[in-house]
């Protein structure tokens, strides 16, 4: 705690998301792919909202609405320019796709396995997967600390909350009823 | 109840114990999530939105407001010591902020940063008990037509001032449009793109949706910076400012007091558009501009004033016209449906300890903000320390469970994941996610009040100008529009970008 008087003082420079951060990441793609995406994407909903059927201004049909925001969507694809000014601007898509594709395929196995395994593997594991892999902790640090938050949202959700969860064989081996 | 009576109520609702807690925790967890510059104030509700769903509502809307305003005086502390702003409003902190911190006055600019969110939200606060009855009694004179303005003023205004281009703001905003039409139309039962999907009939959640835009977004954009904690170099110090220093930013805390109270209540407003606006004012009445950029303390007091009093009236159309006129409001407002709880104008009356009990927690939350951000800065700065990754990762767990447990379906956690990836892909493309997500939270009330505007009228569009209080919100949308275009017009004149007017002033000469 600093009190009025007490110098607080720690050492080095900027952190993560520091100027030279922002600089790195800045890209400049073309804009007519953009366009191009919006575009047919606005297209498309209102193909889909004239089959809906629009109605008319007296009698709005289901796609009247859709209509509108479709039109939106491929009217302002075309306003699509690239960022200038304070703007923000366009980033490199991932500086390192490996980190991005571990985190997707991790979360993309937890969601099944939740579905089959329950919380507290699944949990845990993830936790594991990304202190280890992503954060770069030390394996003992990440276990302790993969364990400590499995615990702690176990003992939460199932004791503290009672929310039901897809059937656990932890939960129901500390409970006694597998 | 009369007006008193109910003001009253409310404080026996924000100081009940639980309640107490409940702020305390709000602004806690705000401050810490405003400190990190990871994590900003949309995640961390979007995160805590599940959460909610087991509180009562009064308490779990007095948490969500804390970690709001909360979160907007937290981007103060690295705006000052890192010339990193822990969210869009304390950008302009950093102007002068940081240039104090250089000459080793970083404790006199987060003290007056701290007296600056209390005078700050202490008075708008005011402004909310005096302004939200009187409007909600005009709108109950609102019928479909005024709501079909306002929402739509809401959705244009967002996009329109955002930080991004009008182009790339619209698209978003037309791509929360039609996600609000998924499901079943509420007039022919007929399904619209649902793709033959029996789960989306009932249309999309909002809770996986912004939990995945904001919160998974944000987590993955995280993962893909550097996994290290933040270093320090400035001295803190002192932290309560001097005289002579109270003297100087006394003027511009009143200042930004009244322009962050005014603009919060417009569409698009609140505490981003407040702060810049008493940036601007400020260096504009200084008798010597030229110290503005270099660790002028009413640079500081102005803006921090202004960007607190902004986040708190913005609750006025939120809690009286039901209308969120920022995101962070648009993710309360998903919070307070998700009680069962419609915002508007009958808001006061059916629930009045949801009302009252808010607004009394603000006065509360205030006073515990100057307590915690005066006697905690180190350890807020401490908090500096922990790399980004780590949070991610325990929040990352947090999101995954909290999403399945509001409806108990996996197929949310897979919907969350979809718009995750959807929102670190607009981040990456220079989008904003805000309009979006506001976006789908008002379509549902724009499409419903449109569609019954038309069937009142016999399909005349001229019902939106014929009726006074529709007419009278399309002259203040009119009155703003022309206010924003002729500042555009008079700084082109002058050959000076709006952006670039409102960056600090070394800046702005040497480009």
């Amino acid at each position: 705690m600093s009190s009025p008087g007490t110098p607080e003082t720690l050492d080095t420079a900027d952190g993560p998301g520091g100027p030279a951060d922002f600089e790195a990441d800045r890209t400049t793609r073309p804009v007519w792919p953009q366009r191009l995406v919006w575009g047919g994407f606005g297209g498309l909903v209102v193909l889909g909202s004239v089959l809906l059927g629009p109605g008319s201004p007296r009698e709005p049909g289901p796609g009247f609405w859709p209509l509108a925001a479709g039109a939106l969507i491929l009217v302002a694809a075309f306003a699509i320019r690239p960022p200038v000014g304070d703007e923000p601007s366009e980033e490199v898509f991932s500086h390192n796709p490996r980190r991005l594709v571990t985190a997707l395929v991790s979360m993309a196995v937890f969601t099944a396995l939740f579905a089959v395994a329950g919380l507290v593997l699944p949990v845990f594991a993830l936790q594991l997967l990304w202190l280890r892999v992503l954060a770069g902790m030390r394996w003992w640090t990440a276990l302790l600390l993969s364990a400590a938050v499995t615990a702690f949202l176990t003992a939460g959700l199932v004791y503290g909350l009672n929310i039901p969860l897809p059937p656990d064989p932890i939960i129901a081996l500390l409970k006694g009823t597998s | 109840m009369n007006h008193l009576d109910s003001v009253l109520h409310g404080f026996q609702v924000a100081l009940q114990p639980g309640n107490l807690v409940f702020v305390a925790l709000g602004v806690l967890i705000g401050t810490f999530i405003g400190v990190l510059p990871g994590l900003g104030p949309t995640a961390t509700i979007a995160l805590l939105l599940p959460l909610t769903y087991v509180l009562d509502p009064a308490p779990a809307i007095i948490l969500l407001a804390g970690i709001y305003y909360g979160s907007v005086y937290g981007g103060t502390i690295t705006s000052v010591l890192l010339r990193i702003p822990g969210e869009a409003s304390s950008v302009v902190t950093t102007f002068d902020g940081y240039p104090m911190a250089q000459k080793g006055r970083a404790g006199p600019a987060l003290g007056i940063a701290a007296v600056g969110s209390f005078v700050g939200g202490i008075t708008a606060t005011v402004f909310l008990v005096v302004l939200a009855p009187l409007l909600a009694g005009v709108a109950l004179n609102f019928g479909p037509p005024e709501y079909t303005l306002v929402a739509l003023t809401g959705v244009l205004l967002v996009a329109w001032m955002g930080n991004v281009s009008v182009g790339r703001a619209l698209v978003a905003a037309g791509l929360g449009l039609f996600l609000a039409t998924v499901g079943l139309d509420s007039v022919s039962g007929e399904p619209r793109f649902t793709l033959g999907s029996t789960d989306l009939l009932a249309g999309l959640s909002f809770i996986p949706i912004a939990m995945g835009l904001f919160g998974l977004g944000e987590v993955l954009y995280s993962i893909d910076k550097s996994p290290t904690g933040t270093k320090i170099k400035h001295k803190i110090g002192r932290i309560w400012p001097s005289r002579a220093d109270f003297r100087q930013s006394g003027g511009a805390l009143a200042r930004g007091t009244l322009l962050g109270s005014v603009l919060g209540l417009l569409p698009g407003g609140g505490s981003v558009v407040s702060s810049m606006t008493a940036y601007v004012v400020e260096k504009r009445r200084a008798k010597d501009p030229s110290r503005f950029g270099k660790g002028a303390i009413e640079g500081v007091a102005g803006p921090e004033a202004a960007s607190n009093a902004g986040s708190t009236t913005a609750f006025v159309p939120l809690l009286t016209l039901g209308i969120p006129p920022n995101v962070v409001l648009a993710l309360l407002y998903g919070a307070l449906l998700i009680q069962g709880i419609t915002p508007g104008p009958s808001l006061m009356v059916n629930q009045p300890d949801v009302f009252w009990g808010v607004i009394a927690s603000m006065f509360v939350g205030n006073v515990l903000l100057l307590v915690f951000n005066t006697a905690l800065i180190g350890a807020w700065v401490q908090v500096l320390r922990v790399p980004i990754t780590i949070l991610s990762t325990v929040a990352l767990v947090v999101m995954l469970i909290g999403v399945y447990t509001v409806q108990n379906r996996v197929s949310d956690i897979v919907v969350m994941l979809v718009f995750g990836l959807l929102g670190y892909a607009l981040r990456k493309f220079g989008y904003e996610v805000g309009p979006l997500v506001l976006a789908f939270i008002l379509g549902g009330i724009l499409e419903v009040s449109l569609r019954q505007s038309l069937l009142i009228s016999g399909g005349d569009f001229s019902i939106f100008v014929t009726r006074p209080v529709s007419l009278g919100i399309l002259a203040v949308v009119a009155v703003v529009v022309l206010v924003a275009f002729g500042r555009r017009w008079a700084l082109s004149r002058r050959g000076i970008a709006p952006a670039q007017e409102e960056r600090a002033p070394e800046d702005a000469e040497r480009s």
